[in-house]
């Protein structure tokens, strides 16, 4: 329960930063942070997959209602928390976790360098689509991959900040 | 039923992913400008090359009902056309003008003699024998009579020599016995004897005109209403080589015919409607033989 408010908490949060500080922030041409997708790395990884599906959903659109782009977030997340599922389901052996007598497991359990990789690469996927939906041409594919990296990395930076004010 | 509930229950995640993915897209699609102007614009384009696709498959598939629409309307329009020709000529005659008969010596003024046009298909045709003849799917029950006119769209093409109930046989204009006499259109000449020499289905020769007449290549060969048999005006051809360095006193030319007789298809059979009073005054025993109307089979 407690961790449920928590997580509702950070959500809150890091979707009002998103909004009304990041979102407004000019950081240049190709740097467009989204700190919001550290809920779904913080969130248990055995929590039922429908739930997180249906929250992704509903957070990525407010996040949408928010900054007036309709659909775009909640397209990209939705597509990165289903991908999310079967990447966790091949990697983390749940079954051996549970028997372990884990209640909650995180992506602490397998270290930090799989983190990184974890989430750069399901940070790249979420953005890829969002600026593949937002510029919406296939010959700007250079500009849409090039601002998604750049974009990743910023996201990526900002997500580990957030993280660690947020374990304190 | 069971199947598929099976089936639903089984991808029930990925099948909800898509929903929503598919709830957002549209979202997009429907409220960003860009997007939703791209997709209408997009759209738009594939729905008009799927209807033309559609509609030039549906025009290929109905190519030969229509085909033969517009050959049952070009067939009405000749005969209201005859119609309307004929009715001029009774008005003339009502009214004691007797000169409409003259009128075929003028291109310029109204025609006024009337024909009867019948369409039929060429079932066979021959090009290679030095006499060639065709055969048409149309007998005398249809109206096809011996020595009735055979046009085609481009040009002339024959003389019916014989007709059965539903078959009839036609000389071509690519036949040693087939003579009649032309107009040069530019010269207004009617003169000379047009006939085939047997070796291109596409040239026929005009004999017996006059050194001193001025033909050039390019000139319109029509058919002459010195003829009985086809209507006046009606092409035939254009020249296409002209030799007057011969030692006769008549020039030699060759005549390219409008039409392509390996490609014939439909043809109209044309008689006129006071052949029988023409015929009657050509064979009246006054007169020898008229030069000027041709077309005989020797």
């Amino acid at each position: 329960m407690i961790e449920a408010v928590k997580h509702i908490f950070i959500a809150i949060i890091i979707g009002l930063l998103q909004s009304y500080l990041i979102q407004e922030v000019p950081m240049g041409f190709y740097l467009k942070p989204m700190p919001y997708l550290m809920l779904f790395f913080v969130l248990p990884l055995n929590l039922n997959r429908f739930i997180v599906l249906i929250s992704a959903f509903i957070y990525g659109t407010l996040i949408d209602l928010s900054s007036g782009s309709f659909g775009t977030h909640s397209a990209a997340t939705v597509v990165m928390v289903f991908v999310k599922y079967y990447i966790d389901k091949a990697l983390i052996d749940f079954d051996s976790l549970k028997l372990q007598g884990e209640s909650y497991i995180g992506l602490e359990s397998k270290g930090w360098i799989f983190f990184v990789y974890y989430s750069l690469s399901l940070i790249f996927i979420h953005h890829f689509l969002f600026f593949g939906l937002d510029f919406f041409e296939i010959s700007s594919i250079i500009r849409i991959t090039t601002t998604a990296l750049v974009s990743t990395i910023g996201t990526f930076s900002l997500v580990l900040l957030f993280k660690s004010l947020f374990n304190k | 039923m069971w199947v598929i509930y099976q089936w639903i229950k089984k991808n029930s995640y990925p099948l909800l992913a898509f929903s929503l993915f598919l709830f957002s897209f549209n979202q997009i699609l429907q409220y960003q400008i860009y997007q939703h102007s791209f997709y209408f614009n997009s759209s738009i384009s594939f729905i008009r090359s799927i209807d033309e696709w559609r509609s030039n498959f549906t025009s290929f598939v109905n190519l030969k009902t229509e085909n033969d629409k517009l050959r049952d309307e070009n067939l009405y329009l000749r005969n209201s056309i005859a119609y309307s020709d004929s009715l001029i000529g009774l008005y003339d005659q009502i009214k004691g003008d007797t000169t409409y008969l003259d009128t075929l010596s003028s291109p310029d003024k109204t025609r006024k003699i009337s024909y009867d046009y019948v369409t039929a298909k060429v079932i066979r045709n021959s090009t290679n024998r030095p006499d060639n003849y065709f055969y048409l799917d149309k007998g005398s029950v249809h109206g096809i009579k011996e020595r009735m006119a055979v046009m085609g769209p481009e040009g002339i093409v024959g003389v019916i020599i014989q007709t059965t109930k539903h078959y009839a046989i036609g000389m071509s204009v690519l036949n040693s016995k087939f003579e009649t006499t032309p107009l040069l259109k530019r010269l207004g000449l009617r003169e000379g004897v047009l006939k085939w020499n047997g070796s291109d289905s596409r040239l026929m020769s005009l004999d017996e005109i006059s050194r001193t007449e001025k033909v050039k290549t390019g000139d319109i060969v029509l058919t002459s209403n010195y003829s009985s048999i086809f209507p006046p005006y009606q092409p035939i051809g254009k020249v296409k080589k002209v030799n007057n360095n011969t030692s006769s006193q008549f020039l030699e030319i060759e005549i390219e015919l409008s039409t392509n007789f390996n490609k014939l298809n439909t043809v109209y059979c044309v008689s006129t409607r006071f052949k029988n009073e023409m015929d009657s005054l050509q064979n009246s025993p006054l007169i020898s033989p008229v030069s000027g109307i041709n077309d005989k089979k020797k």
